[in-house]
């Protein structure tokens, strides 16, 4: 890990857990005695913590051991960091209220350079948005950085959707050292190929108002976000509250009436976010044009696809009676479909048109 | 003056010739049985004692002994009744003249002197015959099971004074009419057809090709969806049993003493033992008498396991070796017994906690995670093991109204049979598809480069796991024989994967 004096002076505040937030930055701005006004900073800080605490922070601050084995010990478990305002840090998330001061980050560093694109939705999601969220990840990933949380249902499909390009960031909510074992396996293929980043040390815990801080920062970083599915109370939605506040683009798939896990996007679709269909929508306010290549299909194939379309959802019996076929040759063809991404299995042997 | 009649014990299925011996010495009056004889037996002097008066014949007022030998197995059954009394009175001079050599006893006595039926008595004239006895005295209740098989003369009778009449050659007995097992199997039903199942033509299939290639079957759908009556269904859609098949199965439910009155099984049997069911009353087991399990009274039929996760783990994991091997060795401290356990797995599980996953009219309210634990109570070798899962829609009421049932068994069976009867040329045994190995994978299923392509692009864009390829060609070889096709070919492998639901990684 390559780090200039001055970043490495904010990795260490970071470090300090006796200080909040505001609290590391006046630090950062008493302890550098070439900053016009660090004699006032010192005394503000000495006031709300007391001379004694802030004498130990100085020496802790100064002490050439304990910063070198704080720096150690993030490089032996593979962690990079990007301090804000440095070469890597997202450049969106600076202009945000309140930007994390260090992102410690595993994986490829340079992802966080390009333009960004958040996908989030709920963890209860249908089969069918699940595979829509695959597809349009997998589009989007081809022209901008997909950036995206851990849990499991949409955010999961948006890695897997982006993996193939590696254009993938994954925003934990707590330390790298801390996260589920059964993100374990996703976490590593991300990091072999995109990126996992975190505004907070590898050995802090996973809290519950984390996950709203955590918002922040996909929304901060990215320049529009797409909500893939919320219900009417949700992680999706505050996303997409701060990515609106920051001025974001804000996008949403329409669901159906009576889905529960469909009611926030819709909401959101109400209160004039742009209402997303395919990755072309997506592109196309960005400015970025699609490639969407049809393999070619056969007749047959083409004859379900356009029923699928026409109908939504089916049950195969009704898909093999309309095309006029007995049902395990529409299985067949069906199986083809869904190996080619262009239908999924819904559940109960339904199929959608993907 | 000394005694000795012909019986058998049962260890597993083998029978062992016991010999029982009566012998009556001076001294005070007693009843003795030795030769390791279980509660059971010690407690048939009761019976013989009362039998033996209420015939109007004499017991002996002297010392009595009975040995049963040889004496180092144990003897449990109530079978020993009747060949001690015989002994007892033939000790007491009351048979003179009786020639009992070479004639094998079996039966349980009344107080009123009648014969009682008892279990396992076609294991033993089976054994017993391969043994060389081909003269035998069973119970009038037990008649049918000697009826299916040749070369012997079985005697049934029903009481004990007939018995001995019968033995001093006062009485002319008959022995049990030969019946012919096609006969049987003409007469048998079972009472379920294909055709009464409305609608769920994607599980007809899968239930076919299961049935046609031996792969065991997963049956995953809403409650109330239909999944018990599709397995139901499975039997009658299985080629019919053989007779050599039809003897094993009886022997077994013989000896579990689980027999009707028709002597002999011609329907492949159905089992479906409750999820509390416990691993020795799945696999087999009791500590002095070993009795088979579920799995073995299912050998040739089916074991249809409703509501699979609810199952005890250790219950679930015992079936796997069985699967594999098709027999079970019960090992306990009173020895080893190997029961065939030759069945077709069937399970039964909701897609999820609550049943609504992918239901067209209700909500699933289950979040990811628990939908995960819920399917990781089936283990993953346990999941190698079953080679196709399926889903079974609920039916709406208007369906169930209108809809034409389809298919009978009879038709499904035909193309069932046809392609067992391709897979016996291949394998040049009763083996099926899914018994398989590696190299014979290699050997038999061949696969075409664009085979080879769509099975990759599945992977890829299904996230199937890796240890799912083998038995989707496994599959997809048991398909090509249903279409008779002699290669498998590439929408063979595309029916195949849609049979897989349960191997995606997310």
């Amino acid at each position: 890990m390559n780090l200039t004096k001055s970043q490495t002076d904010t990795v260490v505040a970071d470090s300090f857990e006796e200080l909040n937030y505001n609290q590391k930055r006046q630090f950062l701005c008493a302890a550098d005695e070439k900053h016009a006004e660090h004699t006032k900073y010192a005394d503000m800080l000495i006031k709300s913590l007391g001379g004694g605490v802030y004498n130990k922070l100085i020496a802790k601050f100064t002490n050439g051991d304990y910063r070198s084995r704080l720096i150690d010990g993030l490089e032996e478990r593979g962690i990079t960091c990007v301090t804000a305002g440095g070469e890597c840090y997202p450049r969106l998330l600076g202009h945000i209220p309140v930007p994390p001061l260090v992102l410690y980050c595993r994986g490829n560093t340079q992802l966080l350079k390009g333009d960004c694109f958040g996908i989030v939705g709920s963890r209860r999601t249908s089969a069918a948005t699940i595979a829509a969220c695959k597809r349009i990840s997998g589009e989007v990933s081809r022209h901008m950085t997909v950036v995206t949380g851990i849990a499991d249902g949409a955010d999961t499909a948006a890695v897997r959707g982006a993996l193939p390009s590696g254009n993938v960031v994954c925003v934990l909510p707590g330390g790298h050292d801390k996260m589920p074992p059964s993100a374990e396996g996703m976490l590593r293929e991300v990091e072999d190929r995109g990126v996992t980043i975190s505004e907070w040390q590898p050995h802090v815990s996973v809290l519950r108002y984390m996950f709203t801080v955590r918002n922040r920062v996909i929304a901060g970083m990215c320049r529009g976000v797409l909500v893939v599915s919320a219900p009417k109370r949700s992680g999706a939605l505050i996303t997409a509250g701060y990515a609106a506040d920051y001025g974001r683009e804000v996008f949403a798939l329409p669901h159906s009436i009576g889905i529960t896990s469909g009611e926030g996007s819709n909401a959101l679709i109400k209160n004039g976010a742009a209402l997303c269909q395919g990755a072309e929508d997506i592109l196309a306010a960005f400015g970025l044009e699609s490639q969407t290549g049809h393999s070619d299909l056969t007749a047959e194939e083409r004859q379900i696809i356009s029923y699928l379309r026409e109908n939504g959802s089916a049950h195969i019996q009704h898909i093999a009676a309309a095309v006029g076929m007995k049902v395990f040759q529409a299985v067949t063809i069906l199986s083809a479909l869904e190996i080619k991404g262009l239908a999924v299995r819904s559940g109960g042997n339904n199929y959608t048109a993907v | 003056m000394l005694a000795k009649v012909m019986s058998f014990a049962l260890v597993g299925l083998e029978g062992v010739p016991v010999e029982v011996e009566a012998d009556i010495n001076k001294g005070m009056t007693a009843f003795e049985v030795v030769g390791l004889p279980d509660a059971a037996v010690k407690e048939s002097r009761e019976r013989v004692n009362s039998a033996v008066r209420n015939s109007r014949l004499h017991f002996p007022v002297n010392r009595v002994t009975v040995n049963l030998a040889p004496a180092d197995i144990k003897k449990e059954g109530s079978h020993y009744d009747l060949p001690i009394a015989v002994a007892v009175i033939k000790a007491s001079g009351q048979l003179v003249g009786a020639d009992t050599s070479g004639t094998v006893i079996l039966g349980e006595l009344a107080l009123d002197g009648s014969v009682r039926s008892v279990s396992g008595v076609l294991p033993v004239l089976i054994s017993a015959k391969r043994q060389g006895f081909t003269r035998f005295i069973i119970p009038c209740a037990n008649a049918n099971e000697a009826a299916y098989i040749e070369g012997i003369e079985a005697y049934a009778v029903d009481s004990l004074s007939q018995v001995l009449r019968f033995i001093s050659g006062e009485e002319e007995l008959q022995p049990v009419p030969a019946k012919s097992f096609s006969a049987a199997l003409e007469c048998a039903r079972y009472g379920t057809d294909m055709s009464l199942v409305k609608g769920q033509a994607v599980a007809k299939r899968a239930l076919e090709i299961a049935v046609a290639g031996g792969h065991n079957i997963l049956l995953s759908g809403p409650p109330g969806a239909g999944k018990t009556m599709l397995a139901r269904c499975i039997p009658t859609i299985m080629p019919d049993l053989t007779f050599e098949e039809a003897l094993e199965v009886t022997q077994i439910h013989s000896v579990a003493g689980e027999l009707g009155g028709e002597g002999i099984i011609s329907l492949r049997p159905f089992r479906t033992p409750h999820h509390t069911a416990t691993t020795a009353s799945l696999c087999g087991g009791g500590n002095a008498k070993i009795r088979p399990g579920e799995i073995s009274k299912a050998h040739k039929g089916v074991l249809f396991l409703d509501e699979l996760p609810e199952y005890s783990r250790q219950a679930l994991e015992s079936l796997r070796q069985p699967l594999e091997d098709r027999v079970i060795t019960v090992t306990r401290a009173g020895g080893a017994v190997t029961f065939p356990a030759d069945f077709m797995l069937c399970a039964s599980m909701n897609p999820c906690p609550c049943g609504n996953l992918g239901s067209s009219y209700k909500e699933c309210t289950c979040t990811p995670a628990q939908i995960r634990r819920y399917r990781a109570k089936i283990s993953g070798p346990l999941l190698d093991r079953i080679d196709l899962q399926v889903e079974v829609d609920g039916v709406k009421y208007d369906e169930l109204a209108d809809e034409g049932g389809g298919e009978s068994s009879a038709d499904i069976k035909k193309r069932v049979e046809r392609a067992r009867a391709i897979q016996r040329e291949r394998f040049g045994s009763t083996r099926t598809n899914a018994s398989m190995g590696e190299g014979e994978i290699k050997k038999y299923c061949r696969l075409s480069r664009g085979c080879e392509d769509i099975l990759r692009g599945a992977f890829e864009r299904l996230s199937l796991s890796a240890r799912a390829r083998s038995r989707i060609i496994k599959v997809a070889r048991t398909i090509a024989d249903l279409d008779l096709s002699p290669e498998i070919l590439p929408e063979h492998i595309l029916e195949a994967t849609s049979y897989r639901r349960y191997d995606a990684k997310d």
